[in-house]
């Protein structure tokens, strides 16, 4: 048993209350819905298995030949998708510092702030490997079942990229503390997610429009020009893709340097986050730019009070309000209309491509959960917002 | 010559405490606290209480002044300091999906207390607060009240010798705010401090051995009851305030000041 206090300790805490969390979450607190829950659960992993099976199941050949553009595609596809995780971890890795939640209690406790730190770090690895783990899953599955157990290697470059996403996204934030201080930090790393989490994707989609007239990012990727500007197949640069493909040596490779960088970034970043969290929670206290703002605001008479108007009117100038006086709302929701744009204005613009359109649609709200302005947890003028 | 016996530490020493926001919210405070006192914070809104208490449990840092908590420098050692002390705030964080019996595990081992010493201690408390036929039970379905208690049961389960208080008793219903009030005298009565901020001026009247008025982030007036009716009828002139006076009329004139300026 552990030691009270200790990392192992807190993990166990942490983990208990992850479950129970997610638990409730998809039971709705019902106990008797564990096994309704259980035959949903199987049900959809049937059906994306079926959906892995018609995606990948031609390509699951026992011996994969690795020539140049496929180790191209399969880099790029991997890094949209680590640019992705790298978005979802930093967003969680600011959540840690800014959401108060139990940090006052953790805070308060003689229990060094580095270890509840490093659990911390060491749950959104978790978090961030699961969620990719749960679109990888079925496709590694059919490829493994199809194609041999050399394909199981890939779980290991999920495990390895959540694993270097989060320690990046934890010394870019601790980057952002030190450079920009704890007021500025919330805003500009939910940019920075947004622009690392889109960007990539966005400009991969918008390149492969321009230039092929698609949709699809893999017809760029996949293009003689750009194959023939890709480094050779011998290049240490794909030795990701490699691990994917099911090279085991680069899988543990891969595994191995992201598990150093995480200690690396855990042993830099965990000294500072007490004084990153006492700092955010400073940032509490300090009135905002938008609450300088309220009493010119008043001052300028009804025209900006809530005066007149249908109750609806009034729902919506309050929400625009709300909206306008936190920056970091703004930001939450540009972003997600630079996820959508895309895709949309290309299913404005061909009709037959309207099923893509919509996937990506789907997809992209899928990989942030999170960042939805209503449950935001650093929003609460919001989330304490009556439905409208 | 030293003295054979010198006098205890204090229970907390604060020296030319500061914090700035956008304006100064403690503003060279000193208080001292002895041991074994239950000590009333009272102060008009914003005037720097909370800060104070925050500061004080190492949840914010100060930008000047110096905190000792019985003696150990909090600023310079704060495990030290934190080891002997407890923090409840006004609005307490309790998990929704653990029981008060694992909650108060959790908060003991956090204290470095092991699993057994803990549940028994639990218990003890679950007891005391009245809280035993709801200890197998997830905090998520509990009133204000109930999570109160169970904070409350959290800052005492370590044995702190300083518990620091915002606000305890805001929001609780006669029964329980009594109960509180009764395990918080306990608490002083075995000779531990008790540090807690209220509006509830009835509540500073009848609970705290001093009480310290803070305005403005410094502090302007520290005693007894009769004490501060005594300053507070300096400072208006009369030459002294009647002792039957409330705390509310003497509050009211020692704060006067501070409200004309804001």
């Amino acid at each position: 048993m552990s030691t009270p206090g200790s990392i192992a300790w807190i993990a166990r805490h942490e983990l208990r209350l992850a479950w129970r969390d997610w638990l409730a979450m998809m039971t709705a607190g019902g106990r008797t819905r564990v096994r309704t829950l259980l035959l949903v659960l199987l049900g959809v992993t049937a059906f994306m298995h079926a959906i892995a099976f018609s995606i990948v199941g031609r390509f699951a050949t026992p011996a994969l030949d690795a020539d140049k553009t496929t180790l191209v595609v399969v880099t790029g596809s991997a890094l949209l998708s680590w640019s992705l995780m790298l978005s979802q971890a930093m967003e969680s890795v600011t959540r840690a510092f800014y959401t108060r939640s139990d940090l006052d209690l953790l805070l308060s406790s003689p229990v060094p702030p580095a270890r509840a730190f490093a659990v911390r770090i060491g749950a959104i690895v978790l978090s961030v490997a699961a969620m990719s783990a749960l679109f990888a899953a079925p496709f590694i599955n059919v490829l493994a079942l199809l194609g041999g157990a050399r394909w199981l290697t890939a779980y290991a470059i999920v495990a390895a990229a959540a694993t270097a996403a989060v320690a990046i996204a934890a010394l870019l934030t601790t980057a952002l503390f030190r450079t920009i201080g704890p007021k500025r930090t919330r805003l500009v790393a939910q940019i920075v997610a947004a622009v690392i989490g889109a960007g990539f994707v966005v400009g991969l989609q918008l390149a492969a429009i321009v230039s092929h007239g698609t949709l699809s990012r893999l017809a760029l990727l996949a293009s003689a020009p750009f194959v023939a500007i890709a480094p050779d197949v011998g290049s240490l640069l794909w030795w990701p893709a490699r691990a994917v493909l099911g090279d085991t040596v680069a899988a543990l490779a891969w595994l191995a340097a992201s598990g150093v960088l995480l200690s690396a970034a855990i042993a830099v970043v965990a000294p500072r986050f007490a004084d990153c969290a006492i700092a955010a929670a400073g940032t509490a206290y300090a009135p905002t730019r938008s609450s300088r703002f309220v009493r010119p605001a008043r001052r300028a008479g009804p025209r900006n009070a809530f005066r007149g108007g249908s109750p609806i009117a009034l729902l919506r100038r309050k929400e625009w309000t709300l909206l306008l006086r936190d920056p970091w709302l703004v930001s939450q929701t540009l972003m997600q209309l630079l996820y959508l744009l895309p895709p949309r204005s290309c299913c404005g613009a061909a009709s037959a491509a309207r099923p893509v359109g919509k996937s990506c649609w789907c997809r992209c709200w899928s990989w942030r959960p999170a960042s939805s302005p209503a449950g935001s947890p650093g929003s609460p003028s919001r989330a304490r917002t009556p439905p409208s | 010559m030293s003295m054979a016996f010198s006098e205890p530490a204090p229970a907390l020493e604060i020296r030319g405490l500061r914090k700035s926001f956008a304006r100064p919210a403690v503003d060279g405070l000193d208080l001292t606290v002895r041991c074994g006192e239950l000590y009333t914070l009272l102060g008009p809104n914003g005037a720097g209480k909370t800060t104070t208490l925050r500061m004080v449990v190492g949840l914010l840092r100060p930008d000047a002044g110096s905190i000792r908590v019985r003696g150990v420098d909090a600023l310079a050692d704060p495990r030290a300091a934190k080891q002997v002390m407890a923090w409840v705030s006004d609005e307490p964080m309790i998990y929704d999906k653990l029981t008060p019996l694992e909650y108060l595990e959790l908060v003991a081992g956090l204290w470095g207390i092991d699993g057994g010493e803990a549940r028994l201690r639990a218990q003890r408390l679950l007891d005391l607060l009245n809280l035993a036929p709801n200890a197998h039970q997830r905090c998520e379905s509990f009133s204000k009240g109930m999570r109160q208690k169970v904070a409350l049961a959290g800052a005492l389960v370590h044995e702190p010798s300083l518990i620091v208080l915002d606000e305890p008793l805001t929001g609780l219903d006669a029964g329980s705010a009594r109960l509180v009030k009764t395990v918080l005298r306990e608490h002083v009565a075995a000779g531990r401090t008790v540090i807690m901020t209220t509006h509830i001026l009835e509540v500073a009247e009848r609970m705290a051995d001093r009480i310290g008025v803070i305005a403005g982030g410094r502090l302007i007036a520290q005693g007894t009851l009769d004490e501060l009716r005594r300053q507070a009828g300096a400072k208006t002139g009369d030459g002294g305030q009647s002792l039957e006076d409330t705390l509310e009329d003497t509050f009211l004139a020692l704060v006067a000041d501070e409200a004309a300026a804001a």
